[in-house]
């Protein structure tokens, strides 16, 4: 059962930066716009450091496939499920001229086709038939597979390292993230609906404004603005901000008082009046009861609470609220171009009011994503006119200056131990 | 039954939105109220807003993913009802503030039927 909040949670100005060890200092804003500082990106980060590239329901059964590209470093990745039910990742790249092998974004295949001269591969990765094969000069079949990519899995989700040899194991990479967030139920993670939009902005410009909830009353005051924040927490100050290791988990507020009004009428016919507390919510509370109940999904166990945010770094930010749990990633295109993917896991509706529910929620996402990413873009312009070399952080924004201390670390960082050291 | 605006018959005097609210698709819907201005969006929204729940119970009766033709656009006049909500009674105007049309954020997969 959750409790109400204490009137003096919101009275203390600074309680999570200072006893974070991080500086309180201005912040440069370099790492936004410099060409040269996003190529340290590119190899000392994206090349370097765990990366979440799915869940393993995306390929659930054996013979499924997916593709994704990682565009800043330059790699379509191919991932497979093998007959053994081993997830297995390689370089989507033919061993004979180096073609792109595979062009579906997914789907189901014992085994591939590279479209220029047929070369064909099983889906672990082996080569299994060279058209013409007597005109080659021995040709050792046995060591032209596809190149494999390091991949890992904690708690459904997928990860690759574009290191030959990563540095260190996924769990030295999560270090107390790993057990911390051990054992959460997630719910729907089969079927979700998925947003996107290229974005003109700089891909932290794009994570750092789904880290802090200062900015709800502004950006949101009609769709969003009224849960997030009142008149006891009118900056949407944070319930709680956790740093693990290089990532970071922070817990927002919602009104608890928070009620639609007589002119919200569509909701009323959907009937999705059972979780108050957040517009952002169209599955059932009942369905979600053992998913809230883990002691990370609302930390404090507070009635005044809105959604979670736990940032994986560096792309990737795990999020839930009273109505399940959503994913968004920050794909960098270019320094100053980003491709945003929010995922959001729920039920698939099986009546017309569940599909009018659902409508309701999918309508609500995209019109605050819409806001946003007008925002990020008018922010990418602001940096990258030069005319300020510092920004400015107050204490609820603790996990961007997290996040972008490791950015700095990293980017400079001889080896990956040494870039952990947070 | 060639009347491309064929709704069923209980519904026959909602016909004159179908042209340009009953889409196939949630980004052709978002579309739709992101064009129109906010006295066609109110038209639309003050007449539907109070048949919404008989037009859900007529709608139940069908499988969602089996509905028939009339009945599907129908359904589409609906989920477009819903995009019409979002001017009329949380922004108060056509797009959200502080934002230009298009956005550029599009669904792209998992939601059905009339999806993306």
């Amino acid at each position: 059962m959750n409790s109400p909040l204490e009137s003096s949670t919101f009275d203390i100005d600074h309680r999570f930066t200072q006893q974070s060890g991080l500086s309180t200092g201005p912040v440069p804003l370099e790492p936004y716009y410099s060409e040269e500082f996003y190529q340290a990106e590119k190899e000392q980060i994206f090349k370097r450091a765990w990366l979440v590239i799915g869940r393993v329901e995306d390929i659930p059964e054996p013979g499924d496939f997916m593709r994704r590209d990682v565009t800043i470093a330059g790699v379509s990745v191919l991932l497979t499920r093998t007959k053994g039910g081993k997830i297995r990742a390689f370089h989507n790249t033919c061993s004979h001229r180096g073609t792109e092998v595979v062009m579906a974004r997914e789907g189901k295949a014992s085994r591939f086709v590279c479209p220029y001269h047929n070369w064909t591969y099983r889906n672990d990765g082996s080569l299994m038939g060279v058209p013409d094969e007597r005109a080659f000069f021995g040709v050792d079949k046995s060591k032209c597979g596809l190149e494999p990519i390091a991949v890992s899995i904690w708690e459904g989700y997928i990860f690759i390292n574009l290191q030959k040899a990563p540095e260190v194991t996924l769990e030295e990479f999560l270090g107390p993230l790993a057990d911390y967030l051990a054992g959460v139920p997630y719910t729907f993670p089969d079927n979700a609906f998925v947003v996107r939009a290229d974005v003109g902005a700089n891909w932290k410009i794009v994570s750092d404004a789904f880290l802090e909830s200062y900015h709800i009353p502004a950006i949101h005051p009609e769709t969003i603005g009224a849960t997030f924040s009142s008149n006891e927490n009118p900056f949407a100050r944070l319930l709680d901000a956790k740093l693990l290791g290089q990532h970071a988990h922070v817990s927002m507020y919602g009104n608890p008082n928070f009620e639609l009004q007589e002119k919200h009428k569509i909701d009323r016919v959907a009937q999705k009046l059972e979780g108050a507390g957040s517009v952002i919510s169209a599955n059932k509370l009942d369905d979600m009861q053992q998913f809230l109940a883990h002691p990370v999904v609302n930390p404090t166990k507070t009635s005044g609470w809105s959604m979670d945010s736990v940032h994986i770094f560096p792309h990737t930010h795990i999020n839930w609220g009273p109505g399940g749990f959503w994913l968004h990633q920050f794909w960098p295109l270019a320094v100053d171009k980003t491709r945003h993917e929010a995922r959001f896991f729920m039920a698939k509706p099986m009546t017309m009011r569940q599909r009018l529910q659902q409508e309701l929620y999918v309508a609500r996402v995209l019109e605050v994503i819409a806001e946003d990413l007008c925002n990020m873009e008018r922010t990418q312009r602001g940096v990258s006119a030069g005319a300020k070399q510092f920004m400015q952080l107050q204490d609820n924004e603790v996990a961007i200056r997290r996040s972008i201390d490791n950015v700095m670390r990293w980017a400079s960082a001889g080896t990956v131990k040494e870039a952990l050291a947070a | 039954m060639s009347d491309a605006n064929m709704l069923p018959a209980e519904f026959a005097d909602l016909e004159r939105f179908v042209a340009h609210w009953a889409k196939p698709t949630v980004n052709e819907r978002v579309d739709a109220r992101c064009r129109s201005t906010m006295a066609e969006i109110t038209e639309f929204y003050d007449v539907l807003i109070v048949r919404a729940s008989d037009i859900l119970d007529y709608l139940d009766q069908f499988p969602l993913h089996d509905m028939p033709e009339d009945a599907a656009r129908l359904a589409q006049l609906l989920l477009a009802l819903v995009q019409a909500s979002v001017a009329v009674e949380i922004q108060g105007q056509p797009l959200p503030p502080k934002t230009e049309y298009p956005f550029r954020v599009e669904l792209v997969g998992g939601v059905a039927p009339y999806g993306y």
